[in-house]
């Protein structure tokens, strides 16, 4: 009994008089810290996904007040967020340039088929260390949902193979389309009304019999379009939406169908 | 045992990092660049004489059984003080060496010289001991650093060395490269130490 009594004394009054020390240090060398940052913090949505370029909420918040870094970057708060921020900086907002995810591909079961039968583990990125990924075409999605588990917004369905993504849930965090390993997955603002729906870089004739869906780089679109904003780059066609007004003749011409104008 | 004696065996004959293997830790995550080895090492060295005078101070009335627990309140003490200081004075190697100033309260550096020496020695013999391990590990430190950040980044204490001319190899910043050349010092280091040992040894014989 004896014994835990001095143990329990020693340590103890060594914590006492350690704890007050500290106590005392933590007055002398107190460091005065911008009360923004919390408020900042407390205004942002707390997912951290990174999307505003910064390592998560609190190192965006630390951005703003010491940085300067300008108080419309997270995608996932939008406008409100934007709005909060504003007040506590006392600045304006601006606008918020709202994105989506947007799946570059549509090479499902039917129209790109498998290699081979896969039964590893459920992971885009071990699949696509397996012999150049289970499909002919090497930009394929592959199908895994590796961005569906990365998704902390439920936004996103693997269906027949090809990632699907929920445009009414998805904030535009960039999540999906950083880890996956076939960069299928393109950020593009929301407002935004064609899209190209592959991302086959192959020349026409192979990249047609490795996917019925795939882009053949006719250059149709390029000719079509009279605001010089879709270009094939690498036989795949790009949209340029700093110049695309949504008119959808390129969608019209496609041959492959592969450019779509999004409906709404 | 004289007092130049502790210190000499913490600088060289048993230098924590390259000859005991102590403090891995820091070792290869902070040598990126001279300043933050230094920092790294002059805050241990600070800990470790705080906390090896406090213990064998504290040495008769600490019970053997809680050793540990007591070691642990006073290092932990100890590296928060380094750390408050350190935000308070220097904010810029506050923010750069990070985490790993808290992780100094788990650097075996520490509580292994609590343990082998400040724990059965006198005060002034244990300080000595804590300023030689910890000049011993700024002084690796340094080292290490110094290599690191010439071959990695192309610059030393932040100043250009060779401009555009070469391309510095940037996997020697890299964790990677943080064991490549630790290991090749230890190298040299066992290769010299060999010769010497031989050469002492055709001596006698």
């Amino acid at each position: 009994m004896g014994d835990i009594l001095i143990a329990v004394a020693v340590v103890g009054g060594l914590g006492l008089v350690f704890g007050l020390l500290l106590a005392f240090a933590s007055e002398v060398f107190a460091v005065k810290q911008d009360d923004r940052i919390d408020k900042i913090q407390d205004a942002l949505p707390g997912a951290n996904c990174g999307a505003c370029g910064f390592a998560g909420c609190s190192a965006y918040a630390a951005a703003i007040v010491n940085d300067g870094a300008p108080v419309n970057m997270c995608s996932v708060g939008k406008k409100p967020v934007a709005d909060s921020i504003a007040l506590i900086m006392g600045v304006d907002a601006g606008e918020v340039a709202e994105k989506v995810a947007h799946v570059k591909c549509r090479g499902n079961c039917d129209v790109s088929p498998a290699k081979y039968e896969y039964v590893g583990i459920s992971d885009c990125i071990a699949l696509s260390k397996l012999a150049g990924g289970i499909k002919h075409c090497r930009n394929a999605c592959l199908g895994q949902g590796t961005c569906k588990t990365v998704c902390q917004f439920d936004a996103i369905t693997v269906e027949n193979g090809v990632a699907k993504i929920n445009e009414e849930l998805c904030t535009g965090c960039g999540a999906c389309s950083r880890i996956c390993p076939r960069n299928v997955i393109e950020m593009i603002p929301k407002k935004a009304k064609v899209v190209v729906n592959c991302s086959n870089n192959e020349k026409g004739q192979s990249a047609s019999r490795h996917c019925k869906s795939s882009c053949i780089g006719c250059k149709m679109c390029e000719k079509t379009c009279e605001h010089d904003a879709i270009h094939v780059v690498d036989n795949v066609a790009f949209i340029d939406y700093s110049k695309c007004i949504g008119c959808g003749k390129c969608a019209e011409k496609c041959p492959k169908g592969v450019i779509s104008v999004k409906a709404g | 045992m004289k007092g130049i004696e502790v210190l000499k065996r913490g600088l060289i004959t048993e230098n924590p990092t390259f000859v005991q293997l102590l403090g891995m830790c820091p070792t290869l995550a902070v040598t990126t660049s001279l300043k933050n080895g230094l920092g790294m090492g002059l805050s241990a060295t600070a800990v470790l004489i705080a906390s090896n005078v406090i213990i064998s101070l504290l040495r008769k009335l600490i019970p053997d059984k809680i050793r540990i627990a007591a070691y642990i309140v006073i290092i932990a003490t100890a590296v928060t003080l380094i750390q408050m200081i350190l935000n308070a004075y220097l904010p810029d190697l506050a923010s750069s060496l990070g985490i790993f100033i808290p992780l100094i309260v788990v650097n075996c550096i520490i509580l292994a010289r609590a343990e082998a020496f400040a724990s059965k020695n006198t005060v002034g013999k244990s300080a000595l001991d804590g300023l030689g391990m910890g000049l011993g590990f700024t002084g690796a430190l340094c080292i290490i650093s110094a290599v690191r950040e010439i071959l990695g980044s192309g610059t030393i204490w932040n100043i250009q060395l060779y401009g555009d001319v070469i391309q510095p190899a940037s996997i020697i910043t890299l964790a990677p490269g943080g064991f490549i050349v630790l290991g090749i010092i230890i190298g040299v280091i066992n290769a010299i130490k060999g010769r010497h040992e031989s050469k002492a040894a055709g001596e006698r014989g």
